[in-house]
């Protein structure tokens, strides 16, 4: 994930994952472009999972910002979005979900509601990783 | 990243700084800044993204962009930038209402694009 995933059409019903990738630091931040849409009133959800390298599972992580649900990059229309994952003083093993990032995150992308035929073009650029500062 | 950086009111008068020029990385880019400390009062803390070509003589004037906007309730604030020339940088206004009066502050790394439709 150390560059833009380049625009990727996601239809109606579809959810995938990018592969799993390293963390670069506690803390993230997600930013992606809905390119095109072409629906009435699909969304387009995007969010991080999150795990640790040991792990088999995947936990979903919520943002800071947006800071009131749903927690994640959610597109209604095209346009640059930005969500910021910044960890918590607590310790990983909280319940999920979590803010802060494990050994490995990867990204879920889901299409929510719509109907037969819609579909936008998104992409992903590259997360910005880092670490808390004044924790 | 830059790492924190701290400025500080030496006195009550509008103060601007700049950073150095540095190359876009494409068309456009997201940046992002975290404010970590503010000690100053309202909106007296400003900062805008100013683009230049290379050619282009001197610190000015440059074309500014942005000024950064708050993300919510957020400590981050962002600035969408299209149209970038061949170089960036960052403007930083401020203005404090008594001496020793400050922000920390830091950039995280920006998000760079080119259009793609």
């Amino acid at each position: 994930m150390a560059s833009n995933i380049p625009g990727r059409r996601i239809s109606y019903g579809e959810t995938f994952y990018t592969d799993w990738a390293p963390r670069g630091g506690d803390c993230a931040l997600l930013r992606a472009q809905a390119l095109f849409k072409e629906s009435t009133n699909g969304t387009i959800q995007i969010s991080l999972e999150t795990r640790s390298a040991e792990s088999t599972g995947a936990t979903p992580m919520e943002t800071s910002y947006p800071s009131s649900a749903p927690k994640l990059l959610e597109f209604a229309a095209v346009g640059v979005k930005t969500a910021i994952y910044t960890a918590t003083a607590e310790a990983t093993t909280n319940p999920p979900p979590i803010r802060g990032c494990r050994e490995q995150v990867r990204i879920k992308i889901a299409f929510i509601g719509g109907s037969k035929g819609d579909y936008y073009v998104v992409r992903l650029f590259a997360p910005v990783f880092f670490d808390n500062s004044n924790i | 990243m830059w790492m924190n950086t701290q400025i500080v009111a030496l006195n009550t008068s509008a103060q601007t700084y700049l950073t150095p020029w540095f190359p876009k990385g494409a068309d456009n880019g997201v940046f992002t800044l975290e404010k970590i400390l503010d000690t100053l009062s309202g909106t007296a803390f400003q900062v805008r993204v100013f683009t230049k070509n290379r050619e282009d003589e001197g610190s000015a004037p440059g074309t500014a962009k942005g000024p950064f906007t708050v993300l919510g309730s957020s400590a981050f604030y962002e600035v969408h930038c299209t149209g970038l020339l061949d170089l960036v940088r960052f403007e930083i206004k401020f203005t404090a209402a008594s001496a020793g009066q400050g922000v920390i502050y830091r950039f995280l790394p920006p998000t760079w694009y080119d259009s793609a439709v």
